[in-house]
């Protein structure tokens, strides 16, 4: 409850430092497990769906 | 080995495409995540995505597995109709979404049919009526929506348009009347109806102590992009709720600040700075 009160009057930190924690902090490990899964799934298709001419 | 040389190859024959490929792939599958973290869902991804890495290389040609190459292709189809299926309300709300407009554009390009002075007062009648109600601990739930409202919500209620006053809003909520127990519709400086029933919002983070009012008052501002006033029976504390978020505890000049922001009297903090006409 005292957190509610608290946010309604705080200041916001600037813009660009917000995008840079949303980039590059919030979720990281979600954002690293899906930058992984399409690495394996490019190298899967790129290996196994590339015919050899 | 054949496999790692193709890989080697398309890597060095196209660095760019192969970065671009791979971070679109990648944000394509936080995207996902994200929703399906935002619907407490996330553990569908344990199945999710060993299952795409077993299709990528069953359906390969590789291999040239005829029938589970096929079905697997095919997975794609079957797995967007089971999002809608699962999850028609999220899809529902996210249709909505794109269909309106930005909250910030929407306020400031409104036309009301009435003066700037005629908002400033219609707003401190709004302001006047939350106080008092919060002071009586009477309970109130305010919508105020720049946009055309849906019929459905409007015909749950009563229609009313009428010029909105302090005493017209207090009378409403007032405990005896039977009107009391909905919402009120206003846009400009009108009532459009009154004692609306409300979707509620099925939210899991919403503190426990807030009751069916502001439920009903976080599941509206999910669905359309409208503002709501909730004044509290049980406390008498006024608050708002946008955007399926609520924010607690607002006394008088806050509230009138909300309210112009979102009459578009008054610009949005990080908003566009543009007059509003009309």
């Amino acid at each position: 409850m005292a957190d509610e009160v608290k946010n309604n009057g705080a200041k916001k930190p600037n813009k660009f430092k917000r995008f840079l924690k949303a980039v590059f902090v919030h979720n990281i490990g979600w954002k690293l497990l899906s930058l992984a899964s399409a690495f394996i799934i490019w190298a899967l298709i790129a290996g196994l769906w590339t015919i050899a001419a | 080995m054949w496999f790692f040389e193709n890989i080697k190859n398309k890597i060095v024959g196209n660095p760019v495409t192969f970065a671009l490929d791979v971070v679109l792939t990648a944000l394509l599958i936080y995207g996902i995540i994200a929703f399906l973290k935002k619907n407490n869902a996330v553990r569908l991804v344990l199945y999710i995505l060993p299952f795409t890495l077993i299709g990528v290389v069953l359906s390969s040609p590789k291999l040239d597995m005829l029938v589970s190459g096929k079905i697997l292709s095919y997975t794609v189809v079957f797995a967007i109709l089971a999002v809608v299926l699962l999850f028609p309300q999220e899809t529902k709300r996210g249709l909505l979404k794109l269909a309106s407009p930005k909250d910030t554009h929407e306020a400031y390009a409104t036309e009301y049919a009435v003066s700037d002075d005629v908002l400033h007062h219609t707003i401190s009648e709004i302001v006047r009526a939350s106080q008092n109600m919060a002071k009586k601990n009477v309970g109130a739930l305010i919508v105020i929506t720049t946009q055309e409202v849906p019929e459905h919500i409007l015909e749950s209620g009563t229609k009313l348009d009428s010029i909105l006053s302090c005493a017209l809003l207090e009378s409403i909520f007032n405990t005896k009347a039977p009107l009391h127990d909905g919402a009120v519709f206003v846009r400009g400086n009108r009532i459009v109806a009154a004692g609306c029933f409300l979707p509620l919002s099925q939210s899991t983070t919403i503190d426990k102590e807030l009751g069916t009012r502001h439920r009903a008052a976080i599941g509206v501002t999910e669905n359309y992009n409208v503002l709501t006033i909730i004044v509290s029976e049980e406390t008498g504390v006024i608050s708002t709720a946008q955007h399926g978020r609520i924010n607690r505890y607002y006394d008088s000049q806050m509230l009138t600040e909300k309210l112009e922001q979102a009459y578009g009297l008054k610009a949005v903090k990080g908003g566009k700075n543009r007059k509003k006409e009309g």
